[in-house]
């Protein structure tokens, strides 16, 4: 009997488990069924995320140039070995012809008048100078425009001629503001400029008449709002091959093309003036991201090509000014055209008490005191593109310092805190013993060419009383641990930047050198990124070097040469401090007076804007792209092709991309090293610190993508090391070629399938190729 | 100078530092727009991108674009259908977008819906819209793929007007499609224009069924009383009592409904976006987040449901209804690729690329969005933890952590899995990260369960050997007085006056009229014990706040203000009895304001003897003995009101009614002396913003 229960008992066990196993992986075979289909579609080579084929049809040149501009009414002003300058007088319109290229530039275009445009259109397009003034009877109208064309303006102008130009003196009668228009060339460049201490506005008397019969002289004064110098310079339409450029993030073409726009690229130079308008939060648009503002006071147009276009650079009064491009069907006008528009007062809005209907406007008593001045340099043949456009500027830079070549930039958050039941509760993410395993762990696996920026790395961190003096962090590690670190950076060669905000203070607090609105009220901004403080303040810049030099010794006894300085590199406001009103333009200077200051240590800024590109050692954050407006055609690395091989440019942090295959091909393209945020310890952790807004940074989860984004990157950019970049073009549909110095030339195709170029190179699908000379 | 910095020093200490206010970040990424996810606190809190927008078409490839179309279909095999209302047509796309088949010109007249099933194209026609003339009507195309002929792809079948039923005819209904879906059984659901019982339910022979998905039609409570009060007052207009009308409708492969309202309400919240079934049941909260102005809802392949709202905002839920992502939004200035005008209606392909139609005037453009890798993989893992494969997903988890290391159920997951592999301690781990009490006390149960399996040998030996250590202790003790010394100390400090004080407020637990009695009369107690035992309900307070075991603990230590709780816990106290005083004087109670104060204070002696014990037990034990805790708190809180009424009545010796009457006024006048309170905060505060504004303009004019 014992033994029959035993069989069955061991029979039983034995189906059992054959049973249970079967039915598991039947199970777990079903669960293979679910497909995840990745997304097939990928961004099409047409968006204007990349550029368009060169198109190269060519432009018509004038047969019998004096004979057209005699024909047009142009009389001759000057010559110099490159240009000749010549002037229609009545509605003030130039027109240059450049001798290399032989083609003739006008400030409007030629055949303006079959467009039929009558009114305001009209004299918009053809007048040389146009005017926005305000009425001081009611200064809440913004836009009266008066013109030179058009008889019922009462614009009178005189000229006077020299040798390299003339002069012209602007008299609007009926508004009582003359100023005068200097016009000169001198070799290549051709300068327009409109010199302040000319500018006169007297009250105008007029006569009313009264209800009753009687007449009484009435007194109304008009100030000048802004100023429009040949906007419509080198205007053309589809008719011709041809791109306005703006400096749209990393720079933007917009070809001239049929699709109408009803929107057009108007942007101030340098981003908007906090200390002018409310400060950047717009609670109604949260969901849109910032976009990048224009960073340098450039604007070019190209037509043809190979044979003519001109750069053209605000090289006066840059603070205060817009730039402008208009597409086709903007406001119903017919033509492309790119320009600069000079602003000479503003509106400002002051609170008289923290009761936000408690406020008047007012405009300022004095215009801007700059003058306001473009440099038109006139490039032709081989040097008419946008890629001879940024050789230009990188002259007038004067930017030559050599770059050391491709390295990944790695930001690591030291630490930060949150608020705790007594005061402030420290979390660390990343001490000083951490940040040398994490260099010798990416050293190991291969031979990695690094850089570091230390955020937070002081006693207090980033976020606590600014600006700090540098003292390490007990909750880091000791003195020693810090000393050993940089010891061993230095021994592998690496640069490590330390983080310091000089020009933002989280506090209001006494003995802060805080600066006020010209409004007198409180500069409040939230510039810096944190997610516990509602609003920061600025400092003045006046004291950026001094906040660091007052340490020198400091920084010297911890071997700190290399400075990452955020928010300084992209501020630019008006303020008020010790009673005295500073505008944009003075603060440019004492920002670069700043930063020269400082040139003993290795500079790394943010997005600076290019009056400060000379000081920089790196460049951080950099566009890889433009806005991407519906009516911008390409986007071109025209930053980069300015600063490449002088300047180390590294990307935003690579960490919040969704797409890093498409990342890396483009930092190819472009010559951008990749950069990411990390930090030793869990990235939850930061929640309810400032830095809450970081959502993902902890290195071992991320060391593989550091290793495969590097790996795809540095076997090309490795081999340009300090070389400048000087041509850019796209070849085919989604393949891009970028040349450097000594002839290499790198393909990048961001097609799915493999391309031919030349008819001899296969550039590898979603892939480049690196062809030697 | 110095005065005008101690001047500012006053101005400055009247501010303060406000918290947690998220800021986006400063990246320059592909898409013109944020993407948001919901964090734990159930706002919206920004994410990696999950869809990025990556065309927009304008001009058809015929040349021809849309004019303000309505709706959008795409079928199985990915043909696209748009209701090109302006237009009057139907345009066929191809998984390119580029143009098949466009007709329907002659015949159509409005259409606005449009819905395809086993190659039949259903279009929802509103007519001319004229009163009593023209209605609207369903048309029914049939679409054979394989002819490539206009002529011979598309063939008018059936054309539907008033569907017929008695009931439809008494109500005198104006037939006007807006929308139609249909299902397998080629059962029609048609939402017509200003029909507030609901979706109209139609057979495929053009039969009314039934009324179905109507929305429900709810009043809160101050509606309500609005309506009581007004009810007989014509001069004011009340809002009808009648449902708001379903604005669109679709279904999924499964077989549910999803019905799209819009209303006016302000919230971010509410039933404007429903999962039904045949039955009318709405499977998501009636609460979930939606904004108020969709229009526009489809059911996606891996159970999730997106949705549009007109100002172009996009959403994808899961299956429960909780949002995952939300993202685009209305254009500002300039166009980008992903922010919209007016969106009118999306749909999403096998791909699970989605197509978006904005139809204002300047724009009519179909925006297309295509899933990114970080998307893919949330579908991923969330698929296999809706289908509980625990520890599957922990692999797809951790590679979700790399793309948002803050996301609440990625941890949760994680921890699952962890779970479902029997390592308890590391589940524990990511439970406590992910703040999931219900899972982490399930952790804990088992690797108690395990620690006490493990130990109960020892533990059993421990206890034993206790009580033989006592036992033997107080033989010792009985014979040889050895402990004597204890006892000695205890009396040599009950000679302390203040010591006798402090310890006299025990005696309200064991003998509280006793008590009473002892300080009124004998004056057993002072007001300095009074204060110390109060800063030790305090301090307990806070210990209580930061030590009580992760499973019940429901504090945010970093959002607590250190002040603030110290507000809420001692300001109550105090205002209570200096009411209590007052109405107590008024009323001829016998208690002086000392006598009020302590035995107030000794009132709540049951805490602070109790609660020390909860908070250790609090750590120790799971949700399956809540009980013991809540049980605790809860006696814990009755000792006291009934010591505090014990104790009101002997202090004024009062009677019983008396003593209730006490309570219940003081209690009411305790909400004046707090309104009376926060009046004059108010005025201070008042007065010093306008002192400091008044500074400030001073010095920085100079």
């Amino acid at each position: 009997m014992n033994k029959k229960i035993l069989v069955i008992l061991l029979v039983s066990l034995v189906v059992g488990i054959a049973g249970y196993n079967l039915v598991v992986n039947a199970i777990n075979m079903r669960s293979r069924d679910i497909n995840y289909k990745e997304s097939s579609y990928n961004i099409s080579t047409d968006s204007n995320f990349f550029g368009e084929v060169e198109n190269q049809a060519l432009v018509d040149l004038p047969e019998d140039y004096e004979a057209e501009l005699s024909l047009k009414g142009f009389k001759f002003v000057a010559e110099t070995s490159d240009l000749e300058l010549y002037v229609k007088e009545n509605y003030f319109n130039l027109a240059i012809y450049d001798k290399a290229s032989g083609y003739l530039w006008y400030s409007v275009n030629p055949n303006y008048l079959q467009y039929m445009l009558s009114g305001t259109s009209r004299f918009f397009v053809e007048s040389g100078v146009i005017i926005e003034y305000y009425n001081m009877d009611n200064i809440a109208v913004e836009d009266n425009k008066s013109y030179v064309s058009g008889p019922k303006f009462n614009v009178s102008k005189t000229y006077e001629y020299n040798d390299s130009g003339l002069v012209a003196h602007i008299d609007f009668e009926d508004l009582g503001i003359t100023f005068d228009v200097v016009v000169s060339i001198e070799e290549d460049r051709l300068r327009v400029s409109l010199p302040i201490e000319t500018l006169v506005e007297e009250d105008v008397e007029k006569t009313m008449l009264n209800l009753d019969g009687t007449t009484s002289q009435k007194i109304t004064q008009y100030r000048l709002k802004s100023v429009y110098l040949f906007p419509y310079f080198g205007s053309n339409n589809y008719e011709i091959n041809g791109y306005s450029l703006v400096p749209d993030g990393s720079g933007a073409l917009i070809r001239y093309n049929e699709e109408v726009s009803s929107t057009a690229y108007i942007k101030r130079i340098y981003g908007a003036d906090e200390g002018v308008n409310r400060y950047r939060e717009e609670n109604a648009t949260y969901y849109i991201r910032e976009e990048m503002p224009a960073s340098m006071p450039i604007f070019g147009v190209n037509h043809g090509y190979q044979q003519a276009a001109f750069l053209a650079v605000v090289s006066e009064g840059d603070g205060y000014s817009e730039i402008h491009s208009y597409p086709y069907g903007y406001n119903s006008y017919r033509f492309n055209t790119t320009f600069a528009k000079f602003i000479v007062r503003e509106r400002l809005t002051v609170q008289t008490s923290s009761n936000s209907n408690d406020s008047f406007t007012m405009i300022g008593k004095d215009p801007y005191p700059s003058n306001f001045t473009v440099d038109y340099y006139f490039l032709n043949n081989e040097e008419a593109s946008y890629s001879g456009m940024a050789k230009k500027y990188r002259e007038i830079l004067e930017i030559d310092n050599i770059s050391n070549g491709y390295k990944t930039n790695i930001t690591l958050i030291g630490q930060d805190f949150k608020n705790g039941l007594f005061g402030k509760d420290y979390v660390e993410m990343t001490t000083y013993e951490d940040v040398m395993n994490i260099v010798k762990d990416l050293n190991e696996t291969s031979n990695k060419s690094l850089e570091l920026i230390y955020q937070a790395w002081n006693k207090g961190g980033l976020y606590g009383n600014t600006p700090f003096s540098p003292k390490i962090s007990s909750n880091l590690g000791s003195s020693s641990d810090f000393e050993e670190m940089n010891q061993y950076l230095n021994d592998l060669g690496i640069n490590i930047f330390y983080l310091n905000n000089p020009i933002i203070s989280y506090t209001q607090g006494l003995g802060k050198k805080v600066i006020s609105k010209p409004t007198l009220s409180v500069f409040a901004t939230n510039e810096a990124r944190t997610s516990l403080y509602r609003t920061t303040y600025y400092l003045s810049p006046d004291n950026v070097s001094d906040s660091i030099l007052k340490y020198d010794d400091n920084y010297q006894k911890l071997g700190i040469n290399a400075l990452a300085l955020q928010s300084v590199g992209d501020s630019l406001f008006t303020y008020r401090y010790s009673s005295k009103d500073y505008y944009r333009d003075q603060m440019i200077s004492i920002l670069q007076n700043e930063l020269n200051e400082l040139n003993s240590y290795n500079l790394a800024l943010y997005q600076p804007n290019s009056y400060l590109w000379k000081y920089l050692d790196n460049y951080l954050n950099t566009p890889v792209e433009s806005n991407k407006y519906a009516y911008v055609t390409d986007s071109i690395p025209f930053i980069q092709l300015v600063l490449v091989g002088s300047v180390n440019l590294s990307s935003n942090y690579i960490n919040y991309v969704s797409d890093y295959d498409l990342l890396s091909q483009r930092l190819v393209e472009y010559g951008v090293n990749p950069a990411f945020l990390l930090t030793q310890e869990s990235t939850h952790n930061l929640r309810f610190t400032n830095s809450e807004f970081v959502y993902t940074s902890e290195y071992s989860l991320w060391k593989d993508t550091i290793l495969e984004v590097d790996e795809h990157v540095s076997e090309a950019l490795s081999l340009v090391n300090g070389l400048k970049m000087i041509n850019h073009r796209y070849v085919d549909n989604g393949v891009s070629e970028t040349t450097y110095e000594n002839g290499i030339i790198i393909y990048v195709n961001y097609n799915s399938e493999d391309i031919v170029v030349n008819s001899v190179l296969t550039i590898p699908s979603n892939g480049y190729k690196v062809v030697s000379p | 100078m110095k005065t005008k910095k101690l001047l500012l020093i006053l101005v400055l200490l009247l501010n303060f530092i406000l918290l947690s206010v998220t800021f986006s970040v400063k990246v320059e990424g592909a898409s013109a727009y944020y993407t948001y996810t919901l964090n734990r606190k159930g706002e919206l809190s920004e994410t990696n991108e999950a869809y990025e927008a990556v065309e927009m078409i304008r001009r058809l490839s015929d040349g021809s674009t849309l004019s303000g179309a309505k709706d959008l279909f795409i079928d199985s095999d990915d043909y696209m259908y748009v209701a090109d209302t302006g237009n009057k047509r139907v345009v066929i796309l191809n998984e390119n977008q580029e143009v098949l088949f466009s007709f329907g010109s002659e015949t159509l007249i409005k259409p606005l819906g449009i819905f395809v099933v086993d190659d039949l194209i259903y279009v929802a026609d509103y007519g001319l819209g004229q009163v009593n003339s023209d209605i609207g009507s369903i048309y029914i195309y049939k679409f054979d793929k394989t002819k490539t002929v206009l002529e011979e792809a598309i063939t008018l079948d059936r054309v539907y007007q008033t569907p017929s039923s008695p009931i439809l005819e008494k109500e005198n209904l104006i037939y006007r499609p807006t929308k139609i879906a249909v299902d397998n059984n080629h059962t029609m659901y048609i939402v017509n224009e200003g029909t507030t019982s609901g979706v109209l339910m139609v057979n495929d022979k053009n039969r009314f069924i039934d009324y179905f998905a109507s929305n429900s039609f709810s009043l809160n409570f101050w509606d309500r009383l609005e309506r009581i009060i007004y009810q007989n007052n014509e001069n004011v207009k009340m809002t009808k009592n009648i449902p708001t009308p379903v604005y669109n409708v679709s279904l999924d492969p499964k077989g549910y409904f999803y019905t799209v309202t819009q209303n006016n309400s302000e919230n971010i919240s509410g039933d404007n976006l429903k999962k039904i079934n045949i039955g009318g049941v709405n499977f998501f909260d009636n609460d979930m987040y939606v904004y108020n102005d969709i229009v526009d809802s489809w059911a996606g392949h891996q159970e999730n449901i997106y949705a549009v709202s007109s100002n172009g905002f996009l959403f994808e839920y899961d299956n429960l209804g909780n949002l995952l992502f939300a993202w685009g939004g209305k254009g500002v200035g300039n166009d980008k690729l992903g922010l919209f005008m007016s969106a009118s209606s999306l749909a999403v392909d096998s791909n699970n690329n989605i197509y978006v139609i904005d139809d204002n005037s300047s724009r009519n453009a179909i925006h297309i969005f295509r899933e990114t890798p970080f998307a893919a993989k949330i579908h991923e893992a969330l698929d296999l933890y809706n289908n509980a494969k625990y520890v599957e997903s922990i692999e797809v988890w951790e590679e979700v952590l790399r793309y948002n290391s803050m996301l609440d159920i990625a941890y949760r997951g994680i921890g699952l899995g962890y779970m479902m592999n029997e390592d308890y301690e590391t589940a524990l781990e990511y439970f406590t990260i992910s703040r999931d009490q219900e899972q982490y006390s399930e952790a804990y149960w088992e690797i108690r369960n395990i620690s006490l399996i493990d130990n109960m040998d020892k533990i059993i030996y421990l206890v034993v050997f206790i009580i033989i250590l006592l036992n033997v202790l107080l033989y010792v003790n009985r014979r040889t007085k050895v402990f004597s010394f204890a006892t000695d100390v205890k009396q040599k400090v009950m000679k302390y006056p203040k010591a006798n004080q402090f310890f006299y407020m025990f005696h309200f637990l064991k003998n509280p009229a006793d008590a009473c009695y002892g300080v009124k009369q004998q004056k057993r107690s002072t007001m300095l014990s009074a204060w110390i035992i109060l800063g030790l309900l305090f301090i307990l307070y806070i210990v209580g706040l930061v030590y009580t075991g992760f499973i019940f603990n429901d504090i945010v230590i970093e959002e607590t203000i250190l002040v603030k709780e110290a507000f809420k816990i001692i300001i109550p106290i105090l205002i209570f009895i200096v009411s209590n005083y007052l109405i107590s004087s008024l009323m001829e109670g016998e208690g002086t304001f000392k006598a009020v104060f302590i035995n107030t204070v000794g009132a709540l002696m049951p805490i602070l003897v109790i609660y020390p014990f909860l908070i250790i037990i609090s750590n120790f034990i799971t949700l399956n003995e809540a009980f013991l805790y809540n049980f605790g708190m809860f006696g814990m809180i009755i000792w006291a009101v009934i010591l505090l009424y014990f104790n009101i009545k002997e202090t004024h010796n009062y009677s019983v009614g008396q003593t209730f009457v006490n309570i219940f006024v003081s209690l009411i006048f305790m909400l004046v002396i707090i309104i009376i309170l926060l009046i004059v905060y108010l005025m201070i505060t008042q007065v010093s913003s306008f002192v400091s504004d008044l500074i400030k303009e001073v010095i920085l004019r100079e």
